[in-house]
């Protein structure tokens, strides 16, 4: 086109290679800007391309006398990634000397302390790179990591921090803040404030399941079981390894539970936990022998853990092997011996197997830890049962009592009453089976 | 999977070396054939060149003098063919027929005041050359050398000798403080139907983005960014609406918008490095260096995220216009894998390690995937026109949970009659137990009882008598000699003791059977020994000799130990 006409010449002798004497004479005058080869050292260092960067790194120090910021704030990095920290602070060091008043390296430098556990000197670094530049976001949360970690009395770690990252510049557009500001919450014991952040933070990372997890856990802590169950229920159509299904457990859907657990069992088949609520949905299912193999695959995982053994005494005793759940609930009693759960059911068990003098004894016991209503009741079965009728008169009183100060289960009542018809009205039926307490 | 792609062309070493913003593809000779044109960055200080390769082999070269940065194929002349732009340094050279054009330098920011002033008194003769180095030196210290001026950079780096020569040179000039360009792309001025130009976007390390008609070579618009771009992502056409989305290397991606001429707040954060970034329908992909590519609306909303669990080696976006598929193209390090933003939808395996891939129209075919390894060489893969890219390969894949069965351990027979046998007798099977656990309670303690009246153990475990007694017996007979071991191990010393042995009087003849032990010290050992002869040895008889540790008030001994006598040889004397 005729408009560039003109131009056409000027850069002929720019583009053309030129002749070498000439060039090293030119040398010296061509104007070089150290910002030149930052380019290509990002490009190499996002690749992660670490030997052809330190290789550039060494030319481009070399070549403008240690004078270039950028790529040894480069090398600085690379020496944090290859967890040399000795050696990244040496580099920042460098950088932060080249430009002194670059926030950027003194938020790296502090942040450098932090990993090697100096809490005070990150501190003391990232609070000068946060009032040099208040707008950089990372700054911030690196200088609430450092001030949650500082060993202090004068003030609450844990608050100060959340006062730094109320804060911070962008504090909305950061899942990490609000991630961090979220766990601080919690352990400040503010769980609404928490649950506020984790739904921002969710609305940040729509897809990330750990979040989930602590919003559902959060919810669930709260006593909101329905937005639990809704969260928990998205982490899974997320990733189907989460094992959080013990929440479908409880609304009673136990074949979706099941479903879950399969999956889970699948990916971490070693978990005593789960293998216990699976063994307790089969039971709820009526599966007794399935059940019965489930949980002696827990316990056999967790020896130790009262609530399987516990577990395997109520199965037992719904299978009429009364021995065998005596056993159960024994061994599960030794690991919690102020259990009166255990020792109610111990009870009952006793009772099914005619040892009266020693149910009886559980039972008093039982009661004399908690006044569960349910406990109250079977004794007063089992009272009835061996014709003491003074004294199941004595424990219905009893259980009215306890029941008008707490709310039971509506189903607990009717059958207080129907028994307590049976026996105080007319005396002479068979009394119904002891219903063996639920998990 | 790759039967999708046809193996084309490839040529190991075709000593490429480059990365992705180098590359660009355009019809440079107007034949119809689209041609690879890279800027190579031969060892980055020598050997650079503008290379065009037709399929892999190279038919036209070109040096240059400095470090390529990027690179673009653009058009610039209507009807015509397109023309290169190669970024290097703070300048822009425009390539036509593969001749040097024009070269555009960016427009100088501002300059230091005292910088400036420092220069043109230094050109006037009123500064010395040692004032001017003392002047930038300090200027130097204050605002560090990259802020200022490429001459006033490279006066500082020389050599006391040169410099004079430097200010003669360059003092009469005005000082130009242009940043050196890092990033290049292009964006149509108008839709394609009315003109097929392109506006050239520059980003420069200061964190300048400028449009450039590629026409007149004249900055239209300009934008000041907080950081130094990386990459940009246009979408729409210059002149009627736009968005350009640069990533910088802090990690944040910024949206400019028509006319606006400062952007501060970025519209997504990532946390890693971006490595890559494109467009796929009404969203951006974003791979960055923690092995993930990110879904994000083009307002910054985030809207799913794939982990790839290897690193990402370079993106970009796959359109095959015949099928209308389309997708982002993620290279990793030995494949190349298609995603929508949901779904794998294909998986291409190389045998290189791969440094850059590049998706467009190549040759005389709709889509071709040029892939450079990092040995240098160029592989080529044309996307085969009958290929189908239904197969969604579900990247959380869902197990569906009715598949698997839960491993419950099985039961045996003897299991269930066991439980059979329970359910009809556990009032009695309890009862049993119930027995048989207190009589092993009573025969435990009866036992236990016993051992404490008698104080038959070896070892005392009264707090206040704590001694452990061990005897050895020495010689085969008919004298044998009983060597007794004491060691106390209460706090107190145990005094006024009687070392006692009980023994058949018929069998053996003791030589002293009463030992007196006045003190024992704990922690200390002490022996005692007596000798023993045996006075039948023809019998080829034992019995049990006592030794008893005891004390004259107290009815029953400490400790008692029992020694069985070994049978004693006849003696050698007889």
């Amino acid at each position: 086109m005729d408009e560039n006409d003109e131009e056409v010449t000027a850069p002929k002798e720019q583009l053309a290679p030129k002749e070498e004497p000439l060039r090293r004479s030119m040398k010296a005058f061509e104007p070089i800007s150290v910002e030149k080869s930052n380019t290509l050292l990002h490009l190499l260092y996002a690749q992660r391309d670490y030997p052809a960067c330190k290789a550039l790194i060494g030319e481009l120090i070399e070549q403008y006398q240690g004078e270039c910021e950028y790529p040894i704030f480069i090398r600085s990095v690379i020496a944090r990634e290859e967890c040399d920290l000795e050696e990244s602070m040496n580099w920042m060091r460098k950088a932060q000397a080249l430009a002194r008043n670059d926030a950027k390296y003194l938020m790296h430098i502090g942040r450098l302390y932090l990993l090697m556990g100096n809490h005070t000197a990150a501190v003391e670094q990232l609070e000068r790179s946060v009032t040099l530049d208040k707008m950089n976001y990372k700054a911030y949360f690196w200088l609430a990591r450092a001030v949650y970690h500082l060993d202090t009395n004068l003030f609450d770690p844990a608050e100060k921090a959340k006062d730094i990252l109320l804060n911070a510049p962008v504090l909305h557009h950061s899942a990490e803040l609000l991630i961090f500001l979220a766990k601080l919450f919690t352990q400040l014991g503010e769980s609404i404030a928490a649950i506020q952040t984790y739904k921002k933070a969710l609305e940040l990372e729509p897809e990330n399941v750990e979040l989930m997890v602590h919003l559902g856990m959060l919810y669930l802590r709260t006593k909101n079981e329905d937005p639990a169950f809704a969260m928990f229920g998205r982490a899974l159509s997320y990733d189907a390894a989460h094992a959080d299904s013990s929440v479908m457990q409880a609304h009673g859907d136990h074949d979706v539970a099941l479903n879950k657990y399969r999956i889970a069992a699948e990916k971490c088949d070693y978990n005593g936990c789960l293998w216990n609520n699976i063994g307790m949905c089969l039971f709820a299912k009526g599966k007794f022998v399935a059940a019965i193999s489930c949980l002696k695959k827990a316990a056999f995982l967790c020896p130790l853990e009262y609530r399987i053994l516990y577990n395997l005494g109520l199965v037992h005793n719904a299978m009429q092997q009364y021995c065998s759940a005596y056993h159960f609930l024994a061994a599960s009693l030794s690991l919690s011996p102020r259990n009166a759960q255990v020792l109610g059911t111990l009870a009952v068990t006793l009772s099914n197997m005619k040892d009266v003098n020693n149910a009886a004894k559980a039972y008093q016991r039982a009661l004399s830890f908690d006044n569960d209503p349910q406990i109250i009741l079977n004794y007063a079965i089992f009272e009835g049962q061996n014709g003491n009728l003074e004294k199941t008169r004595e424990l219905f009183e009893r259980f009215q009592q306890v029941t008008q100060e707490i709310t039971v289960n509506q189903q607990l009542r009717q059958l207080a009453e129907k028994v307590a018809v049976l026996f105080l009205g007319s005396m002479n039926d068979n009394p119904p089976n002891d219903p063996p307490p639920s998990s | 999977m790759t039967n999708k792609w046809v193996n084309a062309l490839h040529d190991d070493a075709a000593q490429v070396n480059t990365l992705y913003p180098c590359v660009g593809l355009g019809d440079l000779s107007g034949d119809g054939d689209v041609k690879l044109v890279v800027a190579d960055m031969g060892t980055s200080r020598f050997n650079m060149k503008l290379k065009v390769f037709k399929g892999v082999s190279l038919a036209a070269e070109s040096a240059l003098a400095e470090l390529p940065t990027a690179l673009v194929t653009f058009i610039n002349e209507q009807n015509t063919i397109p023309s290169v732009a190669v970024a290097s340094g703070p300048s822009l050279l425009i390539y036509k027929n593969l001749k040097p054009f024009y070269k555009f330098t960016v427009p100088s920011t501002k300059i230091n005041e005292v910088e400036e002033e420092a220069w043109s008194k230094a050109g006037s003769q009123e500064l010395s050359t040692e004032q001017l180095t003392t002047v930038l030196s300090n200027l130097k210290e204050e605002i560090s050398l990259k802020e200022l001026t490429p001459i006033s950079q490279t006066y500082l780096l020389s050599d006391d000798e040169d410099r004079p020569g430097l200010i003669q040179r360059f003092a009469a000039r005005s000082l130009q403080n242009s940043s050196p360009i890092t990033c290049l792309s292009t964006i149509k001025k108008n839709s394609v139907d009315v003109s097929p130009l392109d506006v050239l976007l520059i980003g420069t390390e200061k964190g300048q983005i400028y449009a450039l008609d590629s026409q007149a070579f004249v900055v239209i618009s300009t934008c000041q960014l907080p950081g130094t771009p990386v990459f940009i992502c246009p979408h729409g056409v210059y002149d009627v609406e736009y968005k350009l989305f640069v990533t910088t290397r802090e990690g944040q991606i910024f949206a400019i918008k028509r006319d606006v001429i400062k952007c501060e707040k970025p519209i997504i954060t990532t946390k890693a490095d971006i490595v890559g970034i494109t467009k796929f329908g009404k969203m951006l992909a974003v791979a960055c260096a923690d092995k993930t590519l990110t879904f994000y609306s083009f307002k910054g909303k985030r809207q799913n995220q794939i982990k790839l669990h290897t690193p990402i080696r370079g993106i970009d976006s796959f359109f095959y216009a015949p099928k209308q598929y389309s997708g982002v193209l993620v290279a990793l390090d030995h494949q190349v894998r298609i995603y929508n933003d949901m779904y794998q939808l294909d998986q291409l395996r190389v045998e290189p390690e791969i440094r850059w891939i590049r998706y467009g129209a190549f040759g005389r075919e709709e889509g071709g995937l040029i892939i450079g390894s990092k040995e240098g060489g160029l592989i080529v893969k044309l996307f085969r026109r009958l290929a189908k890219l239904d197969e969604k390969i579900e990247i959380n894949a869902q197990i569906s949970a009715h598949n698997i069965k839960l491993n419950i351990p099985k039961k045996t027979k003897v299991f269930v009659d066991q439980t059979m046998r329970e359910r009809e007798n556990s009032a009695q099977m309890h009862q049993a137990y119930q027995r048989d656990l207190f009589m092993l309670k009573h025969l435990t303690t009866q036992t236990f009882f016993d051992l404490s009246k008698s104080s038959l153990s070896s070892v005392s475990i009264g707090t206040k008598e704590a001694v452990d007694i061990t005897v050895e017996v020495h010689g085969f007979g008919p004298v044998f000699r009983l060597t007794v071991k004491l060691n106390c191990s209460s706090k107190a010393p145990l005094q006024d003791a009687w070392l006692s042995f009980v023994y058949d009087p018929v069998m053996y003849r003791f030589e002293t059977s009463l030992i007196p032990v006045s003190y024992v010290v704990p922690g200390k050992f002490y022996t005692f020994f007596t000798d023993v002869e045996c006075l039948h040895p023809e019998k080829g008889t034992s019995s049990e000799v006592r030794a008893l540790l005891c004390r004259a008030n107290r009815s029953t001994p400490i400790v008692t130990t029992i020694i069985s006598m070994p049978i004693s040889e006849m003696s050698l004397l007889d």
